[in-house]
C-alpha cells in the first residue's frame, strides 16, 4: 500500500513538472562518461539531471543521451560505487553533443595483500605477487623479483646481489623463467632492477619446497615471471613514461583489431653518468664504458577464434660495463688493466593455447634466442655464445569431476661456444684465494646439449571428500652429464573448512652441475648432478571467512636434504693414468630446515603483512666438519604496511631484521713469492657471524588525477635510520688488519610517471 | 655458466663500488714491520733433478732481530687449487735448512740474507700428463722466519719443473731510474718520477700447451712493486718497467738509519729480481 502511494506521488510530481516547463525549449544532451585520468568508458552508470530528475544510463562505450531537456540551468549528478560523487551545474540553451564527463575513482592504488586465490593457485608451494603489490612495495623499487625477497622463506642476500635465495639453498639453486622458459639472468648488473619492465609483468610466482612437476633442474626453487596480455578491454590505446634517478622508460599498448593487440616497452639506465662524475678524479680507476643497461619487451596477443589464442613475447636485455685500473689491486696483482663486461640476451616466446572444450586445454610454447656474455679481465677473458631453444607443451585433461591431469614436456636445447682464459676460482669457506695464485686455463669449447623433461601431474579429489591428492612424476635427462632421473613428487591438501587448509608435499629435485664444473679443461668431467629431497607441511587460515577485509595466516615447515653437492677440491687424483687436480668433487652434503609464517592484514586503509622465518642451513664435506651454510639466517623478520591517505596519497614502509650471515674468519696470511700476494689462512669454516641486519624503508606515493592523464610521484627512502649493516669484511694485504664494509647508507630514490 | 657469470659480473660491480671506498690499512709499499719481500730463485724453471738456490729478501726497519729460519720443500699439495701452502703433513717433505738468518745489516735493514739450496726430485714429473710435463709442475719451497719477539712470517715459492726446452730465466734489473737518470740521493720534500730499466729481452716469449696438446705462444707480463721506507709513492705496483711512478720524498729523512727504495720485478712465471737504492 505504501509503495503504491509512493509511485502515485512520483508520477503526479513528474506530470506537474511537465506542465510547468511545457513552454520552455527542449534540447538534447549527448556525451560520454569516462573514468578520470585513465579515460576508461564507464558502462551501465546512471546519470541524473536535476532538478528535472531525468536519468540516462551509459552504454559499453560510456555514451549517454538525454532527450527533451528543458533549456536553462541544470545540475548533472553521477553516483557510482567506488567512484567519487560528481555534481556539476551549468546553463544549456541549445543541443549539446560530444561532451566528456570524468569521474574520479576513490583509489588508484590497489595494494592488495591477498595472495592469489586458492583456486587459481595450481602449485600448492607457490606464493604469488601480483602487479598491484610489487609495484608499490617499499624498498624494492617496484621490481617484481626484488619484491619476492619480502616473502617468508626467502633469505636476504647482501651487497649488490639481488639473487633470490630460497629456504637455505644456494643462489645458484634458484631458476628464473619468463613464461616458463629459462632466462640466463634476471637482474641487470648490481641487482639494480630485473630485466623486464614491472608494468609488463602480470604476476611473479615463487615456487619453494615441494614445488610441482612442471619445473625441474633447480634444487632451491623457481621464480617464474608471467607477462600480461595487452590491456585493451577499456581503451584502445594507452601508455606511460617514467623517469627516476637511475633509469627512464616507457610502455605503450593498444588494439590492432578486434582480435589482436600489442604492448611494447623499453628502458635504459643513465647510472653511468653519475658514476662517471663520481670517479672523475679517481687515481686508481678510469671508467671507460659507463655501466649501462637497457631492455626491450614486446608482447603480441591474438584471440584467433573462440578456442585458440596466440601470445608472443619478445624480450631483449643488454648490460655493459668497462673500466681501466691504473695500478694492480693490492691483494691481487693479476687484477689489473682493462675490464670489460657485456651481457646481452633475447628471447622470442610464442605461446599457443587451445581450449578444446570445457575439459581439455592444450598449451605449446617455444623460447628461442641467444645469450652472449663477454668478460675481459686484463689478460683473462671469458666469452660465451649460446643459442637456446626451449620447448614446453602441456595437455590438461579433466577426466572426471574427481580427476584432473596434465601431461607435459619441458625440453631445452643449447648450442654453446665458450672461449676462455681464466684462473680456476677457489673460494673455500667463502674466502677467495688471490686469482693470481690459481692456474690459468685456456680453452675453446663447443657443445650441443639437450635437456629432456617429461611430467605427469594429477589432481584427485574424491567426491564429498575434504582430501585432495596430487601425485606427480617427472622424468629428466641432462645432456651435460648424460644422466637420467625419475623424480616422484607428491602433495596432499585437506580442507577442514572453507577457511582452514592443511597441506603437505614432498619430492626429489635434480640439478645439473655448472658446465665449468664438468669441463675437462676447467673442472672434473666425472662430476654428476646433485639432488635435494624436499618435504614440507603447513596450513593456511583465512580469518576473513568470506569478508573482503580482515586477517589471514599461513605457516609451513620445510626441509631439504642435499646430496652429491659439488665442492672445491685441492686433491690430486689419477685420471687416464696421469696425476691431475680433482678441482671439484661430489662429496658435499647439506640440510636446510625451518618454519616460515606470514600474517596478512587487509583493512580499508591499512594493508600489509608480517612474515617470520626461523631456519637452519648446514653443509658438510669430507674435508670439513658440519658447518653453517653461507646463507644460513636463523631469524628473518619482515613487516610491510601501507596506508592509503586522502587525495591519492599513500604511505608505506618495510622493516627487516635478519640474523647476520656466517663467515669464515681469516687468521693470517702466507706470502706467495711467485705472485707477490698473501694467501689467506682460514680459521674454522663459517664459524663466525656478521652483525644482524636491520633496515627501515619508507615510501610515499602521490597521484594527481587529471581528466585525461595521471601523474604519479614517489619517493622511496631505503635505510631511513641509516643503520650500519656490515655486508662483508675486507682485509689488509697480509690479512693482519680487517674492517667491515657497510651496506648502503640512507638512500633516497625519486621517480615520476605520467600515464596517458 | 650462470654461476661463473654471476661471479664475474658481481665481482666487477663490487670492485667498482669498493674502488671508491678508502681503507685505513697499513700501506703495502711502506717498509716498516718485519716482512719477506721475495724469495729469489737463481733458476725459476728447471728440469727434474736440478738444484735451485733460493735467496730470501727481507726487510725489518723496526730492527726486531736476531732471526731464525726454517726452510722445507715438498711436492706441491695443490696450492693453486686451494690447498694450504705448507709442507707440514705433505708428501715427500725435505728439511732443507734451518738456523740463524745472517746478512740483514744495520742502517739498511733490508736486503738479501743467507741462501739455501733445493734439490728437485728426479721423478717429480713421472705421474703427470705430457701437457702438464711441458707446461710445468710446481715444487714447493717454504721459508718461515721468526724474529726475537716470536713473530713468524711464513712464505713460499713454487719452482716450476718442466720438460720445456727453453726454460724461463729471471728478469734482470739494469737500473732504477729517477727522472730518467739512475736513482740516487733524493732531496727531502722533492718529487721524482721513478721507473725501472730491465736488461734487454726482459719480456721473454714462451709457449704453453693447451689441453688438446696444441702449442700457444705468449709473452711474459711484468709486475713491478715499489717499496719505500720514507715518503710515499703514487702507485705501489706498475705493470710495465717503463711506467712512471711518482715518489714524494719525506720533509726530512730520519736520523740513525738510511732510507731506501726497493724494487721487486716478477715475470709472472716464477722469475723474480730485486734491487734497492739508498736515497738519503
Amino acid at each position: 500500500m505504501i509503495k503504491s502511494i509512493f509511485l502515485i506521488v512520483i508520477l503526479f510530481s513528474n506530470l506537474v513538472y511537465a506542465q510547468e516547463t511545457s513552454e520552455n525549449k527542449l534540447i538534447k544532451i549527448q556525451g560520454r562518461l569516462l573514468e578520470k585520468g585513465t579515460k576508461i568508458p564507464l558502462n551501465e552508470v546512471n546519470i541524473f539531471l536535476l532538478p528535472y530528475k531525468l536519468k540516462a544510463t551509459t552504454d559499453d562505450k560510456g555514451n549517454f543521451l538525454f532527450e527533451q531537456v528543458p533549456a536553462g540551468e541544470i545540475q548533472l549528478v553521477v553516483t557510482q560505487v567506488n567512484y567519487q560523487r560528481l555534481e556539476r551545474s551549468f546553463q544549456v540553451s541549445q543541443d549539446v553533443s560530444g561532451i566528456s564527463i570524468f569521474i574520479e575513482r576513490e583509489s588508484y592504488s590497489a595494494f592488495e595483500t591477498t595472495i592469489v586465490d586458492q583456486k587459481q593457485k595450481r602449485d600448492q608451494s607457490a606464493k604469488a605477487l601480483k602487479q598491484e603489490q610489487f609495484l608499490q612495495l617499499p624498498g624494492s623499487g617496484g621490481d617484481p623479483v626484488k619484491a619476492v625477497q619480502n616473502l617468508p622463506g626467502v633469505n636476504r642476500v647482501s651487497g649488490f646481489s639481488s639473487q633470490v635465495v630460497i629456504q637455505g639453498s644456494s643462489p645458484q639453486d634458484t631458476k628464473y623463467t619468463i613464461e616458463g622458459h629459462e632466462i640466463p639472468i634476471v637482474f641487470h648488473f648490481g641487482g639494480l632492477t630485473s630485466v623486464v619492465i614491472p608494468e609488463a609483468v602480470e604476476q611473479v610466482d615463487y615456487l619453494s619446497a615441494g614445488y610441482g612437476p612442471e619445473f625441474s633442474r633447480a634444487m632451491g626453487g623457481v621464480i617464474a615471471l608471467k607477462t600480461r596480455k595487452p590491456d585493451v578491454q577499456d581503451r584502445e590505446k594507452k601508455g606511460f613514461f617514467f623517469v627516476d634517478n637511475l633509469k627512464a622508460g616507457a610502455l605503450m599498448e593498444g588494439k590492432i583489431n578486434d582480435q589482436s593487440s600489442y604492448l611494447i616497452s623499453g628502458r635504459f639506465s643513465y647510472v653511468g653518468l653519475f658514476l662517471r662524475q663520481a670517479l672523475k678524479n679517481n687515481d686508481s680507476l678510469n671508467l671507460t664504458v659507463a655501466p649501462e643497461f637497457s631492455d626491450l619487451n614486446f608482447i603480441y596477443f591474438n584471440q584467433l577464434n573462440e578456442k585458440d589464442e596466440l601470445k608472443v613475447d619478445f624480450l631483449a636485455s643488454r648490460d655493459t660495463l668497462g673500466f681501466v685500473l691504473k695500478e694492480p689491486v693490492k691483494t691481487d696483482p693479476s687484477i689489473r688493466g682493462t675490464f670489460k663486461n657485456e651481457t646481452n640476451f633475447y628471447r622470442v616466446i610464442p605461446t599457443w593455447t587451445r581450449k578444446w572444450d570445457a575439459d581439455r586445454i592444450s598449451r605449446l610454447s617455444v623460447g628461442a634466442g641467444r645469450n652472449n656474455l663477454l668478460v675481459d679481465i686484463g689478460s683473462n677473458y671469458f666469452e660465451l655464445k649460446t643459442f637456446s631453444t626451449s620447448v614446453r607443451g602441456e595437455w590438461d585433461q579433466k577426466f572426471s569431476s574427481v580427476w584432473n591431469s596434465q601431461f607435459g614436456f619441458d625440453n631445452q636445447y643449447l648450442q654453446t661456444k665458450v672461449d676462455f682464459k681464466l684462473p680456476v676460482f677457489n673460494g673455500s669457506g667463502g674466502v677467495s684465494n688471490p686469482i693470481s695464485t690459481a692456474p690459468v686455463k685456456d680453452a675453446s669449447v663447443s657443445a650441443k646439449l639437450s635437456d629432456i623433461g617429461l611430467y605427469w601431474r594429477n589432481e584427485v579429489q574424491p567426491s564429498d571428500s575434504k582430501w585432495v591428492y596430487l601425485p606427480s612424476l617427472r622424468l629428466d635427462q641432462f645432456g651435460l652429464t648424460r644422466e637420467k632421473f625419475v623424480s616422484p613428487r607428491m602433495a596432499v591438501k585437506y580442507n577442514i573448512d572453507d577457511s582452514l587448509l592443511l597441506k603437505a608435499a614432498a619430492g626429489i629435485y635434480y640439478q645439473a652441475p655448472q658446465p665449468q664444473e664438468t669441463s675437462i679443461d676447467y673442472g672434473n668431467p666425472e662430476i654428476s648432478s646433485p639432488s635435494a629431497l624436499h618435504s614440507t607441511f603447513g596450513f593456511e587460515k583465512d580469518f576473513r571467512e568470506g569478508a573482503a577485509q580482515g586477517l589471514s595466516f599461513s605457516s609451513n615447515y620445510f626441509r631439504r636434504d642435499f646430496k652429491n653437492l659439488v665442492v672445491n677440491s685441492s686433491e690430486m687424483i689419477t685420471r687416464d693414468g696421469a696425476l691431475v687436480p680433482e678441482v671439484y668433487s661430489n662429496k658435499g652434503g647439506g640440510q636446510a630446515q625451518g618454519i616460515e609464517s606470514q600474517l596478512k592484514f587487509d583493512f580499508t586503509k591499512w594493508q600489509g603483512w608480517v612474515s617470520y622465518t626461523y631456519s637452519e642451513s648446514k653443509r658438510w664435506d669430507p674435508a670439513k666438519p658440519e658447518y653453517f651454510f653461507q646463507y644460513d639466517q636463523t631469524h628473518n623478520f619482515n613487516l610491510l604496511a601501507s596506508y592509503e591517505y586522502v587525495r591519492n596519497w599513500k604511505f608505506s614502509g618495510r622493516y627487516r631484521y635478519v640474523t647476520g650471515n656466517p663467515y669464515t674468519p681469516i687468521v693470517g696470511g702466507i706470502f706467495d713469492s711467485n705472485n707477490d700476494v698473501y694467501i689467506p689462512v682460514r680459521g674454522p669454516i663459517y664459524s663466525e657471524r656478521q652483525q644482524a641486519f636491520q633496515q627501515l624503508d619508507l615510501r610515499a606515493d602521490k597521484k594527481w588525477i587529471l581528466d585525461t592523464e595521471v601523474w604519479s610521484f614517489y619517493i622511496d627512502i631505503q635505510n631511513v635510520l641509516n643503520a650500519k649493516n656490515p655486508e662483508q669484511i675486507r682485509y689488509s694485504y697480509d690479512y693482519s688488519q680487517k674492517e667491515e664494509v657497510m651496506g648502503l647508507p640512507i638512500l633516497p630514490a625519486l621517480g615520476i610517471k605520467g600515464e596517458f | 655458466m650462470n654461476k661463473m657469470k654471476m661471479i664475474l659480473s658481481l665481482g666487477c660491480f663490487c670492485f667498482l663500488f669498493l674502488s671508491c671506498q678508502k681503507d685505513t690499512f697499513k700501506e703495502y709499499s711502506k717498509l716498516e714491520d718485519f716482512r719477506v719481500l721475495a724469495l729469489l730463485p737463481d733458476l725459476p724453471e728447471v728440469s727434474p733433478g736440478a738444484t735451485v738456490v733460493i735467496t730470501p729478501y727481507l726487510s725489518d726497519v723496526a730492527n726486531t732481530g736476531p732471526y731464525t729460519f726454517v726452510a722445507k720443500s715438498c711436492f706441491d699439495p695443490g696450492v693453486a687449487y686451494g690447498a694450504k701452502p705448507t709442507c707440514d703433513g705433505g708428501s715427500g717433505v725435505v728439511d732443507i735448512a734451518s738456523g740463524a738468518v745472517t746478512g740483514l745489516s744495520a742502517t739498511a735493514y733490508t736486503g738479501t740474507v743467507n741462501s739455501f739450496s733445493v734439490a728437485i726430485p728426479a721423478g717429480i714429473l713421472a705421474l703427470y700428463s705430457n701437457v702438464d710435463q711441458y707446461n710445468g709442475v710446481s715444487y714447493l719451497v717454504t721459508y718461515d722466519v721468526t724474529n726475537s719477539q716470536g713473530k713468524t712470517i711464513s712464505s713460499f715459492h713454487r719452482i716450476v719443473v718442466s720438460t720445456r726446452t727453453t726454460k724461463n730465466s729471471n728478469p734482470v734489473i739494469a737500473d732504477i731510474m729517477s727522472n730518467g737518470t739512475s736513482l740516487g740521493t733524493t732531496p727531502a720534500a722533492s718529487q721524482v718520477d721513478l721507473s725501472v730499466s730491465l736488461a734487454t729481452g726482459y719480456q721473454e716469449n714462451y709457449d704453453y700447451k693447451k689441453s688438446d696438446g696444441t702449442l700457444v705462444g705468449a709473452t711474459e707480463t711484468s709486475l713491478i712493486t715499489y717499496f719505500y721506507m720514507d715518503g710515499s709513492t703514487k702507485y705501489f705496483r706498475t705493470a710495465n718497467p717503463g711506467d712512471v711512478n711518482t715518489y714524494t720524498a719525506p720533509d726530512s729523512y730520519p736520523s740513525g738509519r738510511d732510507s731506501y727504495i726497493v724494487v721487486v720485478v716478477r715475470d709472472g712465471r716464477g722469475g723474480v729480481a730485486a734491487d734497492k737504492r739508498k736515497i738519503n
